[in-house]
């Protein structure tokens, strides 16, 4: 194939968003743009996006730090057929499981989007970009950090 | 699990297999009640024996059926959490409702039937909108091949798996399904018509994702006393296992499996305990009915039943070990999801017993002993060895 094919994003109205105690934070940072994670306050492991305790010490005092947002393509997909059609002007678009740096036993399902496929691949390093929704949703989404 | 052949499935049937959407006007129960009367026919027993229902991803409601079909008491109506993971629990739990007298006769039924201009493959953009599943909707993850897309690109990048691989299982299962009746898909598919197939979700292409059908199955388990009697051979619950790792966990839905689960299909420990407690290994098997929704999906599976290494799954599926003809592990002689048709399941566990009873369309020669898994998934997934 001679031209080079970019990584779209899916469409907006693909989901809505839903909130509880647990994952408010998360959403609330994005909309200030600082990806915030959830982290124990007590030992100190990050808990999982959405956990009401940390699994280690079932401790709820849970803390929501700031991360860089650099990480780095664990998994991915190309998704190259629209299944409904409300995708067709969005293929191709990359989802991408994304580990973030330093983050232990929590990773993002976002998309690696304005890239060349070609040039994603697992181990690509990446960079938190902000997608402003008009519904006021804010979405992590990443783009590759060139070398 | 210690009940070891002290239940038996004695009886199985099916509506025919429809293709997606194709079964209406009937409708669900309909289609149910259809199945659960032909396999108490093939059981030789009367619809009226039945005293327990045991389902899975759904189910059905108990005392519907009850009216429709004139069962004059449940003793025993349950139901195995999460979707099609848990569909061989359903059998274990049946079992396990005649080994302690909590029932004498009970019912697995199923039915998939896709309502009108709707279509499974796109569920995730159908279901409501939760907290849990905004990390993953946001991501543009509308169908399930999204998901084990990413689990089959890990497994390539980890271990140098080959689309050759998936191309093998699609092959090798559309072979066995040119022999049966009631297959969707009966011609033959070669390598190159493989790697022309349009890619989906890569490394997903279309031969790499199970069909959709409308499809309603049963299977009725009793004693092993009392099926001695029956009219089929039977065929034993040697052992079932349902549940998993909290390292798989969510899976799919989640993505935080750490690297040893992450390439898998998150069976490990469910094959620990069903081979433990049954006293038997892998070599043991010699038939495999392997959920096969997305073709990488029955590599990992292999490798987390122990018929090769972890990482060599590739290389042993290339090398024709999961063929019906000439292969070391038998994989889907009905020609599973890829070919046959798919229905969460139901129609891998018809398919192990007939390969106990000896009547399968492609039987494995004496066939004593029949793997059958449910589907890499949330958990609770599956497990369950039937045997002579």
């Amino acid at each position: 194939m001679s031209e080079i094919e970019i990584a779209k994003a899916p469409p907006d109205e693909l989901f809505q968003l839903e909130t509880d105690t647990w994952t408010e934070p998360y959403w609330n940072g994005c909309k200030d743009h600082i990806l915030k994670l959830p982290k124990c306050g007590d030992c100190q492991h990050y808990v999982e996006l959405g956990a009401s305790h940390c699994r280690h010490c079932l401790s709820q005092n849970i803390e929501w730090v700031e991360h860089s947002g650099k990480g780095k393509v664990y998994s991915f997909t190309i998704v190259r057929f629209p299944v409904i059609p409300s995708l067709q002007g969005s293929v191709p678009y990359v989802p991408a499981v994304i580990e973030l740096e330093g983050v232990d036993g929590l990773r993002l399902i976002s998309n690696v989007i304005d890239t060349p496929l070609s040039d994603i691949d697992v181990g690509s390093e990446v960079c938190v970009h902000w997608h402003d929704r008009n519904d006021g949703v804010s979405l992590p989404r990443f783009k590759l950090i060139k070398p | 699990m210690k009940i070891a052949k002290q239940a038996a499935v004695v009886g199985i049937g099916s509506t025919p297999y429809y293709r997606r959407g194709e079964s209406h006007p009937q409708t669900f129960n309909e289609m149910i009640c259809k199945a659960v009367i032909a396999a108490t026919e093939d059981a030789g027993l009367s619809i009226k024996d039945i005293d327990g229902f045991s389902y899975y991803s759904s189910g059905t409601d108990t005392p519907l059926l009850m009216e429709s079909l004139g069962i004059p008491e449940v003793r025993y109506s349950s139901m195995v959490t999460s979707g099609g993971g848990g569909s061989v629990g359903a059998v274990q739990n049946a079992a396990m409702a005649i080994a302690t007298g909590a029932a004498n006769v009970v019912v697995v039924p199923f039915c998939m039937q896709q309502p009108m201009g709707k279509r499974y493959g796109s569920i995730m953009s159908q279901i409501d909108p939760t907290p849990d599943k905004a990390f993953f909707m946001a991501g543009g993850l509308v169908g399930p091949g999204h998901f084990f897309a990413m689990l089959a690109k890990r497994h390539m990048h980890q271990y140098g798996t080959r689309r050759e691989a998936f191309c093998e299982v699609a092959i090798s299962t559309r072979e066995n399904a040119i022999t049966r009746p009631q297959a969707r898909f009966r011609t033959p598919l070669t390598k190159e018509e493989y790697f022309a197939g349009p890619m989906i979700a890569d490394p997903l292409c279309r031969y790499d994702f199970c069909l959709e059908n409308d499809i309603a199955g049963a299977l009725i388990l009793t004693s092993a006393e009392r099926a001695k009697d029956l009219k089929q051979r039977p065929a034993y619950v040697l052992n079932g296992e349902q549940g998993g790792r909290r390292e798989w966990g969510r899976a799919i839905a989640w993505m935080n499996m750490p690297d040893e689960y992450f390439a898998s299909a998150g069976y490990a420990s469910i094959a620990e305990h069903l081979y433990g407690d049954a006293g038997i290994t892998a070599a043991d098997v010699d038939v495999a009915l392997l959920y096969d929704h997305f073709s990488p999906m029955v590599v990992m599976q292999l490798e987390d039943f122990g018929f090769c290494k972890r990482g060599e799954g590739g290389a042993f599926v290339e090398d024709g070990n999961i063929r019906f003809k000439g292969g070391s592990i038998p994989v889907n002689p009905h020609g599973g999801n890829l070919s046959e048709a798919y229905a969460v399941g139901i129609t891998h566990m018809m398919e192990a017993v007939e390969q106990i009873r000896g009547t399968a369309i492609n039987q494995v020669k004496d066939a004593e002993i029949a793997l059958v898994t449910g589907g890499p998934a949330s958990l609770p997934i599956s497990g369950l060895l039937l045997s002579r």
